[in-house]
């Protein structure tokens, strides 16, 4: 623990409290204001027309009737409104998004043209009246298609419609492969995900006439929707504001700079007057983001003892029409899949291919095939070389600072132990393999995640605590909270620094002007690298306290302690004379220097050598430290299935988490709720279908895409095992996706212990189990 | 590509008594779409699905909102009955047990409580989830119009009721004593989505064989609810193991299902075979 | 077409012109200000604008404006006394069943007439009663254990 607890005495630690979620009572007030509660004077009402193919050439654009509409107060388009050769990508490498397109659409609800009318019947009558002239084109919408010979190219300059390629080969893959006792080869794949997130999309912009932009908008990273902003409408950064506001949940889908906050952009500032967008559910499903699908295809070489030779990983990330953030889903899976199995020869082959579908991005569950690619590897491969499947993955397990093949250190890692410990906590020896006749099955898998990474200079964060004179403060952070509980984890590290309650702690996060920059609520950053600045940022402003602390009872820093909040000397046991940090700030404003707090942290990886090849094929050998840390964690699920339809229903699921330290056990339980429900929800019962006819999406709102409800919620016993990582602030890594990453692992071995059926596409929907079924029922007649 | 969030305008119009809805469906023949609980209508209409110039809300006609019993005629349910109240009914419970049940399992709390039975009948998907019920304990639509009331059977609803005549009543005849009911239903995600398939069965017996069975499917074509040749089958013959799987495999042939945007007919066929087999093992206590 | 209307929401009486095509959602949160309710799907798949019409929770999303007429209506903000909070709302916020809180509204407003119904209900009649509402943060497990708290607290009392 920190050192700075030899200056507090008979203070209660706050780290592993179960402290309520700030915020929550205006939210169960119904108080809390989204996007979409604001009302602003004269504000308009925005809607987007999209288009209805879904690829095709834009011809014409007429707007002149919809101009005569009385009511409607601007109109833009791609043809006459957005600034030529501005495009948005997060990397250089796959900058293709002309957010509001002059020349092409490449999905179907592609923006082409929008309005503000006085009200929404108006705009949508206004939508009616635009005329747009295309030119449709063919169209593909599967990995496959998009590959062939002659397929329509979606981007001109991307053959194959492939976005980009990353490869890693650590030693000779294929010489240990050819070495091992056993190969085992399989493949996986996943669905295109959604994540139908509770707030329909909206974005109100205010244009004031000094030329600034104000936004308020549900995002996960408003510095880089500001900077995505800052690119395309070729405006300075001051010029353009994201507010903070409470947001309705984003789990990956907001990470990317949206159309609609251009538009928005565009609209309000040739109104002169504020215009809010707010998306229907379908508009949100089509046209907000969606989590590629993924082919992952396996060779695993192992000697006759169990220990794995190499690994052989060929990927390919069915995207959508743009890169978007996408194209860190390329990478990450190596960053998951290097990082659990010790592979001493390695490959990953991965490429990311274009289709004309609703444009992906990251999302919670993030490469969940890989992880449960190997934990059935393990169990089929148990059976074939008669090993224990325990025995088999801690033989594999890697440890605390073991180097993965692209040479990042695991600084730390309790994988193993989540393994032992959901073994014991679900009864998996007794139970596995006992079970079949009530059709019933147990199974294990494993996932992790990282906390950070790469992110260019934008991987730091820059945090500021301003005191007022009675002592209380605000703490300033780029970074900000779509519901996890984030400011909660603000005000605690900072209160437990200082010492001063929760309650006189004001946050203010999130505004890019009023703050500095920060990754934003991406790849987990908010603990290690945010809540980390603001740690740094307590320190520093506790040195000054107690410097004048010091003064005031004239003694030196060092001999001050604080007691039930107040100062005092040291081994005086409380008695004397006693300071209150009010007393501290006032002298401290006296003097001309008032009291204040200033902390930056930049992410602990190294990423000079992550580049980029200039001409464009990002396939680069990158190495080095790539993540600030990493959780693990292990899943055990117990289900029944139903034999005569395929339906699965989960009893049990029993997760291990090494998440380090965890600060809020009460709220990192709760996210773990979540990460379990994704996951649940795409492994048995979330699939999205695309009309091959038209490309339209129909699966765009909740009955239609079967998000879980409470009733497909199991048990749920979580488990933390509290082993600290050396860099972390408190020794806390992020708790609420690393661990639950394994599901589908766990419920694909389950599967098999109840029915001797394997599975090895998610989604596991009914009907694709019932085929199974047959098809085993069948072999066994012959 | 259209994206709406309001619903379209329309003339509204809010008869209070069954006269005054039946003249307005006269003088505007066609043009009228009839909002019962709204569930199924605005949620259309938020799709522009099936629009009309005029929109008729029946929530003010307070004598198509009643259950009533009747010991020589039976059950009679009002058109704008709420599903909760059905299944809420204690006359409904004690004397029609099979329909509280189906009323009790479809939908959620919200949907119940807004949704009506006349909707439910009326929004003529095969999907809907009273429809096999009431086939199966008998009951007959009370229609009326400007041209006169009449009696109308639940097959023919759908292509007997006129755009100008009003579905008023549902009459359930008395219950047979002796009768044992079955209802099973296949939803992916159980208390919120409705019935891929659903089976119920009313099968009354005597000296040891069944007389009166009646079967419907529910999720299949309209024309295709009354699975007559599994009803045939079991006719007059004592129940065994083997006449069941027989039973269940000429409904689950019988029933014309479509594909949809989660599972193939195919799958559904299999499904329709469960759900009728485990409705009949319920009913006939196999 | 305009039409005149009379109802009370939250104890309140209102009288307001609401054009017939308008939800009770849409006059709810534009007409009288109460954005607690929430436009989530907008289609009655969610939850998200539960309200409670007459003693029943309705959608409030499918339900015309005008339907309301001489009605009376509690939403999310009808709960709170001043600012003290319904049980309900405490129990949410005891124990950590509201995240990004979009759906929360939506859900205390089922709890409310899951337990006006049933005083006592067990877990299943909890997630039974919650059956129409859509959380993607919580997972629903500390929804539900809110519900029974709040139940339990409740003791008969609404």
């Amino acid at each position: 623990m920190s050192s700075d607890r030899f200056y507090e005495f008979d203070k209660e630690t706050l780290i592993g409290k179960d402290l309520p979620r700030v915020g929550s009572v205006d939210k169960a007030m119904g108080r809390a204001r989204y996007a979409g509660d604001m009302v602003l004077p004269g504000m308009l009402y925005g809607k987007t027309l999209r288009s209805p193919y879904a690829h095709a050439r834009i011809k014409n654009i007429d707007t002149s009737q919809a101009e005569k509409i009385i009511g409607v107060k601007a109109v833009v388009t791609g043809i006459h409104d957005t600034p030529r050769g501005a495009v948005f990508g997060i990397i250089p490498h796959t900058r293709d998004h002309i957010l509001l397109p002059y020349d092409k659409v490449r999905y179907l609800g592609e923006e082409v043209a929008a309005v503000a009318a006085v009200d929404e019947d108006t705009a949508e009558e206004a939508i009616a009246a635009i005329k747009v002239e295309y030119e449709p084109l063919p169209f593909v919408l599967t990995w496959q298609d998009a590959m062939k010979e002659g397929a329509p190219l979606i981007h001109e300059h991307r053959s194959q419609n492939m976005a980009a390629h990353y490869l890693v080969h650590e030693g000779d893959v294929e010489a240990a492969l050819k070495d091992s006792d056993y190969v085992y080869e399989q493949g996986f794949t996943c669905d295109v995900a959604s994540h139908a997130l509770p707030e329909p999309f909206t974005v109100l912009c205010d244009y004031e006439p000094s030329g600034k932009f104000n936004f308020w908008m549900q995002t996960q990273c408003p510095f880089q929707v500001r900077q995505g902003l800052h690119n395309t409408m070729k405006v300075p950064a001051s010029d353009i504001r994201l507010h903070s506001l409470p947001m309705g949940g984003a789990h990956g889908g907001r990470s990317d700079t949206p159309p609609a906050a251009l538009i928005a952009g565009l609209l309000s500032r040739k109104a002169a007057r504020p215009v809010q967008i707010k998306f229907s559910r379908e508009e949100v499903e089509d046209c907000m983001r969606d989590k590629a699908a993924k082919v992952w295809r396996m060779k695993v070489g192992f000697k006759k003892d169990g220990s794995i030779t190499g690994r052989d990983i060929y990927m390919l990330l069915e995207a959508g029409a743009y890169a978007s953030s996408a194209i860190v889903e390329l990478w990450v899976p190596l960053l998951i899949d290097e990082v659990m199995w010790r592979a001493p020869n390695y490959r990953y082959d991965a490429y990311l291919i274009y289709t004309n579908k609703t444009i992906s991005s990251m999302m919670r569950t993030r490469a969940h095939v890989g992880p449960m690619a190997m934990d059935v590897c393990f169990d089929q491969v148990s059976e074939t070389l008669g090993i224990d499947p325990i025995e088999l993955r801690l033989k594999n397990a890697m440890l605390t600072n073991e180097i993965t093949p692209s040479k990042s250190v695991i600084t730390s890692t309790a994988l193993s132990e989540s393994i032992v410990m959901a073994v014991e906590k679900s009864g998996y020896k007794e139970k596995r393999g006992k079970l079949s006749h009530l059709k019933r099955g147990i199974g294990l898998g494993s996932g992790n995640m990282q906390s950070m990474f790469y992110m260019g200079f934008r991987a730091g964060s820059t945090a500021f605590i301003k005191f007022n004179d009675d002592g209380s403060c605000t703490v300033f952070t780029g970074n900000c909270d779509l519901g996890q509980g984030n400011q909660t984890m603000y005000k605690q590290v900072t209160a437990e620094v200082l010492g001063i309650d929760m309650d006189n702690i004001k946050l203010c996060y999130g505004d890019t002007e009023l703050c500095y920059q920060d990754p934003g609520d991406y790849s987990m950053s908010a603990l290690v690298i945010s809540a980390h600045a603001i740690k740094k940022a307590a320190e520093d402003a506790k040195r000054r306290l107690l410097e004048v602390a010091g003064d005031i009872l004239d003694v030196s820093w060092e001999e001050v302690e604080m007691r039930n909040k107040k100062y005092y000397v040291r081994f005086r046991l409380g008695k004397g004379r006693a300071v209150t940090i009010g007393e501290v700030c006032r002298t401290a404003f006296k003097r001309g220097k008032p009291i204040f707090g200033f902390g930056d942290y930049r992410a602990r990886i190294d990423y000079s050598d992550f580049g980029v090849d200039v001409k464009g094929d990002y396939n680069e050998k990158t190495y080095g430290q790539k993540v600030t840390a990493y959780s693990f964690g292990t899943t055990a699920v117990e289900l029944e299935i139903d034999t005569d339809t395929g339906k699965v229903r989960v009893l049990d699921i029993w997760a291990v988490n090494d998440c380090g330290t965890v600060l809020n056990p009460l709220l990192v339980k709760g996210n773990m709720h979540g990460q379990l429900n994704f996951m649940l929800g795409q492994g048995l019962l979330e699939k999205n279908v695309w009309d091959p006819k038209t490309g339209q999406k129909l699966t765009s709102d909740f009955r239609t895409y079967k998000v879980p409800t409470a009733n497909e919620t199991p048990n749920i016993e979580c488990y933390f095992l509290n082993k600290p990582d050396p860099y972390t602030p408190y020794g806390a890594k992020e708790g609420s996706l690393g661990f639950g990453c394994g599901l589908h692992g766990a419920i694909s071995n389950a599967i098999y212990d109840a029915i001797g059926v394997r599975v090895y596409d998610v989604p596991f929907t009914p009907d694709s189990l019932l085929k199974l079924i047959k098809e085993k029922e069948a072999l066994e007649k012959k | 590509m259209e994206y709406y969030r309001r619903l379209p305008k329309f003339e509204y119009l809010d008869p209070k008594t069954r006269d005054e809805a039946i003249a307005m469906l006269d003088s505007r023949k066609g043009e009228i779409r009839i909002l019962a609980g709204g569930t199924i209508v605005v949620h259309q209409m938020k799709e522009r699905i099936g629009n009309r110039p005029f929109l008729m809300s029946l929530k003010l006609i307070k004598d198509l909102d009643y259950i009533s019993f009747d010991d020589k005629k039976g059950l009679s349910i009002g058109a704008m009955a709420s599903l909760q109240s059905i299944a809420d009914s204690p006359v409904v419970q004690e004397k029609y047990s099979l329909l509280a049940k189906a009323c009790r399992a479809l939908g959620t709390p919200q949907l119940r409580n807004m949704g009506t039975i006349g909707g439910n009948l009326a929004c003529r998907f095969s999907t809907a989830e009273v429809v096999p019920v009431l086939i199966v304990l008998g009951a007959e639509m009370g229609v009326v119009g400007s041209e006169g009331n009449r009696t109308v059977a639940l097959e023919d609803l759908f292509k007997e009721l006129k755009n100008t005549e009003l579905l008023a009543d549902i009459r359930v005849p008395l219950p047979l004593t002796q009768a044992k009911w079955g209802y099973q239903k296949f939803a992916v995600r159980d208390h919120y989505d409705f019935a891929t398939v659903s089976a119920a069965t009313v099968v009354n017996s005597a000296a040891g064989k069944c007389t009166d069975v009646r079967i419907a499917l529910g999720g299949v074509t309209l024309a295709t609810m009354r699975a007559k040749e599994s009803e045939k089958l079991l006719s007059g013959k004592a129940v065994t193991e083997d006449l069941i799987a027989q039973a269940t495999q000429l409904a689950s042939e019988s029933g014309q299902m479509r594909s949809d945007v989660y599972f193939t007919a195919d799958y559904k066929k299999d499904l329709l075979r469960v759900v009728v087999q485990r409705a009949l093992k319920d009913a006939l206590g196999a | 077409m305009k039409q005149e209307m009379k109802f009370i929401v939250n104890g309140d009486h209102h009288l307001v012109q609401v054009e017939t095509h308008r939800t009770l959602l849409e006059v709810l949160r534009e007409t009288l200000g109460l954005t607690g309710t929430k436009e989530m799907c907008n289609k009655g798949d969610c939850g998200g604008c539960n309200v409670i019409l007459d003693g029943k929770l309705v959608l409030s999303c499918l339900t015309l404006a005008i339907e309301a007429q001489n009605k009376e209506i509690i939403t999310i903000e009808g709960l709170a006394d001043g600012n003290a909070l319904h049980p309900i709302q405490q129990a949410f916020v005891d124990h950590g069943a509201i995240q990004c809180g979009y759906c929360s509204p939506g859900f205390i407003m089922a709890a409310k007439a899951i337990i006006d119904k049933n005083p006592d209900p067990t877990l299943d009649e909890i997630k039974e009663g919650i059956s129409n509402n859509v959380c993607r943060c919580t997972g629903y497990v500390q929804i539900v254990e809110a519900i029974d708290a709040a139940a339990k607290n409740m003791g008969g009392s609404r």
